[in-house]
């Protein structure tokens, strides 16, 4: 498994390489398809389809609305660029990303969602993605890159690659092993000329769209935000190019100031933003969790506790969130940013499971204090969700799971029997019967 | 005409500028109203700024301090206060020496109860600027978050300030001091203030005529605050924006359930009844449907003005206003294509392609022979995956315009989409061909 994660890593190197040096844009509109242009089209399509059949699509029909009515009150109302059919779609993937396939269907992550604060901001990124198409830069990036290749079919070697890993959290590294290497630019970002471009287009749509494009520079600044320690490197979150588009935009914005929207509106479409991907955030907690990100599972949570501090659902992930931390505090610590901590760290990562890494941060103080707070926190987040809701099963579930790892059996096992009292009909019925089988043992009841 | 009397209306009226802008809004929607259900209640309009404001007191009234200080008070109470000013009540100071002594023991006494007292008043809840002054004046994190703690927050912290916060050198510390403070607050006191937020968001985005984002927003204020008459009976409002009678009912009758003297209420309730009773009649009996049609002239001016502002609003991003725009300038002006080829484009951006498709359908039949129409709504049936009655609108205005570059290129993507790789290819030749042609002419045009 770790091995095979590697070779994402060594592509999106190869393909940045590539990508870098690209031969002058053509623009869309005088765009000449030769038949490599349309292999990489068709296996567009194939990851499309390849996408919604493995569930890695999100389907709530009110984001999809959402996301939608932004991406499509930018668009033309009476033609789309040849081969290209606009789709706009929510994927489910704790990493914040956004990408583009060539044939027009613009993915966001739910990470990304959860992390955008407003309709602005998405509308920024999804403008952004939409010149990528409109602008052929998969094309010309993957005609760039068979130049410089000796692989021949990129068919024999989609085919080649590993099988697919369906686990949640992973389109990326899917995607790397679903599609010709060059589509990686697509997910992992073009050159900087490229990104430029579309980052103009994106600015100008949002003037013209009467969104505020000083959003674009804070979107920018929430991706430099750092959750996590280890992150895969990626366009979106890689920092000094972020810098750097920080730089000309504020530049851009200075010298062509756009009507700014006043702060009562632009507050009013956050609210309604973050009131219609409440649902998302959760479930991107949940793949963060499931992925290994608590400290982004906890950030996020936190962004949904202070828009709605008295629902019980998201009091409940946040407590989730808090005991899945473990060991590990809530932020990062200035030594684990440090570069030391951070090879360290990586290092830690390719030698131990992350179970095992658990194991060795609390066998020393730091470790121990900090796991003792996130299962105090996480207690009292269960409790406080419990009052507010005292029949959500989930929270008895998660209460359960927090009590059996401290050893307080009786008490785990009571929070069991109440989840199962109160969804009879859980997926996971099963595996918590048995739990209640071998507490029961345990405490002699 | 309305309109123009409305935005004379000085935002002073209403005493501010939010209010005025609501003001705007609620007068307006009777207007649509009025024209949409062909239900004018005169009454209404006449009654429409008093009643605003009535209602909005009564909504702010329940949940916070009284604000209804007349004039008449203030100048019941200025001159008093001024001949205290100009004749202060002297101390007697030649009482002589025991009254002096007195005092002393009195002036003691308080200092007493006041340095008893002092511990208390240090209690007194922090506010946004204390915080940012200590934290500015390099107080420790950790010093700053325990008095968080002990003395509670007078404020609601944003992200914003939070923002500022950070960037003012504060530690995760005090953030989450400020975060557990909030979150420590009387869980009444919250909802109350989480649904005015929600509600106030939603006022503003009305305001901006993004509809379904209020509706959003109210539906969310009454998730957290089902209690709040308010909230059902703004709610009620935007769905009588967007014509559902129904709904507005369900919620202006759950408004007066609430507060039983939401006089606001009671007149959206009569309304939307009206509304609603207005629109039956009119299906019932569709060969009535225009008796406007009377004084054409006027009505046909009517239709340009509406349709004007609904271009306005399509500029400024307010697309469900301008559908509801162009649908009554259509209704004003049955026989003109135009309003309904403009809100099947709206629809579009709002991704509702059924009802774009059927907004074209009905201009296709007012203009049967126009290639451009013909071509929006194969671009429609397009987007709804509707490749086969897509080919048709193409093949249909290709026939009426053969040198129409974009629907061979549309024609080519449909037929692309249903497999047929041959002719869309044969299509998209085309389209460049014409497309470089057309480029070409332009250019020796403009030299």
């Amino acid at each position: 498994m770790r091995l095979i994660a590697v070779r994402p890593i060594l592509l999106v190197l190869l393909t940045t390489l590539s990508v870098t040096m690209l031969p002058g844009v053509e623009k869309g509109s005088s765009f000449e398809f030769t038949k490599v242009d349309l292999s990489l089209l068709e296996q567009a399509d194939a990851l499309d389809s390849r996408l919604e059949r493995e569930g890695m699509v999100f389907h709530d029909e009110a984001m999809e609305t959402y996301v939608n009515q932004a991406g499509r009150a930018m668009l033309p109302s009476g033609t789309a660029p040849e081969r290209v059919m606009w789709r706009f779609r929510v994927i489910r993937d704790p990493m914040a990303n956004a990408f583009a396939l060539p044939n027009g269907s613009i993915y966001v992550t739910t990470g990304l969602v959860s992390l955008l604060e407003n309709e602005d901001q998405l509308a920024g990124v999804l403008a952004h993605e939409m010149t990528h198409v409109t602008d052929r830069h998969s094309y010309l990036a993957f005609r760039d890159y068979r130049k410089k290749s000796t692989i021949a079919s990129i068919a024999a070697y989609a085919s080649s690659m590993a099988p697919v890993n369906t686990s949640w959290g992973a389109a990326i590294y899917m995607a790397g092993h679903m599609v010709p290497v060059v589509m990686m630019a697509s997910i992992n970002g073009y050159s900087r000329e490229l990104e430029r471009d579309a980052d103009m287009y994106a600015f100008n749509k949002l003037a013209e769209g009467n969104y505020d494009p000083k959003e674009l520079v804070n979107t920018f600044r929430l991706l430099e935000r750092m959750d996590e320690v280890n992150v895969d490197k990626i366009y979106y979150n890689d920092h000094p190019k972020l810098d750097d588009r920080i730089g000309y935009m504020t530049g851009l914005i200075s010298s062509k100031p756009p009507v700014s929207v006043s702060p009562e509106v632009l507050g009013s479409r956050r609210m309604k933003y973050l009131s219609l991907t409440e649902q998302v955030v959760r479930e991107d907690i949940h793949l963060s969790i499931l992925s290994h990100r608590p400290r982004t599972a906890l950030a996020r949570a936190k962004k949904l506790i202070e828009f709605d501090p008295n629902s019980a659902e998201n009091l409940r992930v946040q407590a989730d969130a808090y005991r899945s931390l473990g060991p590990w505090t809530p932020r990062p610590t200035d030594q684990e940013l440090s570069k030391d901590g951070k090879q360290k760290e990586q290092s830690l990562r390719r030698k131990l499971t992350s179970d095992e890494e658990e194991r060795q941060l609390l066998a020393n103080g730091e470790g121990q204090a900090a796991w003792q707070e996130n299962q105090r926190l996480a207690e009292e987040t269960y409790q406080k969700a419990l009052a507010i809701d005292p029949a959500n099963a989930k929270t008895y579930l998660g209460l359960g799971q927090l009590y059996e790892k401290t050893n307080r059996n009786k008490e785990a096992l009571e929070a069991y029997e109440k989840y199962l009292e109160l969804a009879p009909n859980a997926l996971d019925r099963q595996r918590v019967q048995g739990r209640i089988d071998i507490l029961r043992r345990s405490t002699g009841l | 005409m309305l309109r123009s009397i409305v935005a004379r209306i000085p935002s002073s009226a209403t005493g501010g500028g939010p209010a005025a802008l609501s003001l705007q809004n609620r007068v307006l929607g009777y207007t649509l109203r009025a024209v949409g259900g062909r239900a004018v209640r005169p009454q209404a309009h006449r009654a429409g700024p008093a009643r605003v404001a009535h209602g909005r007191r009564s909504g702010s009234g329940s949940q916070s301090e009284p604000r209804s200080i007349s004039a008449a008070d203030c100048q019941n109470v200025i001159p008093d206060r001024k001949v205290l000013l100009r004749n202060p009540p002297a101390i007697p100071w030649q009482v002589g020496h025991f009254m002096k002594s007195q005092l002393l023991v009195v002036l003691v006494l308080f200092l007493a109860i006041g340095l008893t007292a002092a511990p208390q008043a240090s209690r007194k809840p922090l506010t946004q600027d204390q915080i940012m002054e200590l934290v500015k004046g390099s107080v420790p994190s950790s010093r700053v978050a325990d008095l968080v703690r002990e003395n509670g927050i007078s404020f609601e912290p944003t992200e914003e300030y939070f923002r500022a916060l950070r960037s003012a050198g504060a530690e995760p510390v005090l953030l989450d001091a400020l975060g557990a403070a909030r979150a420590a607050k009387s869980p009444e006191q919250d909802v109350a203030g989480q649904a005015k937020q929600h509600i106030k968001a939603a006022n503003a985005l009305m305001d901006t005529g993004d509809i379904d984002g209020a509706i959003v927003l109210y539906q969310k204020a009454i998730q957290v605050r089902p209690g709040d008459a308010e909230a059902h009976r703004l709610l009620g409002v935007a769905l009588g924006k967007k014509k559902d009678w129904q709904r507005d009912i369900t919620e202006q009758r759950m408004a007066i359930q609430l507060n039983p003297d939401d006089a606001a209420a009671k007149t959206e309730l009569a309304v939307a009844l009206h509304s609603a009773e207005a629109e039956q009649a009119r299906r019932d009996e569709p060969h009535v449907a225009s008796p406007v049609k009377a004084p054409a002239q006027d009505t046909s001016a009517q239709a340009q003005q509406v349709f004007a502002a609904g271009q306005l609003q399509v500029g400024q991003r307010k697309f469900e206003a301008a559908a509801i725009s162009f649908s009554e300038a259509a209704q004003l002006r049955p026989d003109w294509a135009d309003p309904l080829v403009e809100r099947a484009k709206v629809y579009m951006k709002l991704y509702l392609f059924r009802e774009a498709i059927h907004s074209y359908d009905q201009a296709v039949k007012l203009k049967p022979n126009d290639p451009v129409i013909l071509n929006l709504r194969g671009y429609a049936n397009y987007s709804a995956s509707e490749f086969k009655r897509a080919v048709a609108d193409f093949d249909e205005a290709i026939r009426l315009n053969p040198n129409m570059s974009e629907a061979y290129q549309n024609r080519g993507n449909a037929k692309w989409q249903m497999g047929d790789k041959a002719g869309a290819n044969m299509d998209f030749e085309k389209a460049k061909l014409l497309g470089s042609g057309a480029q070409a002419r332009k250019n020796t045009k403009r030299r």
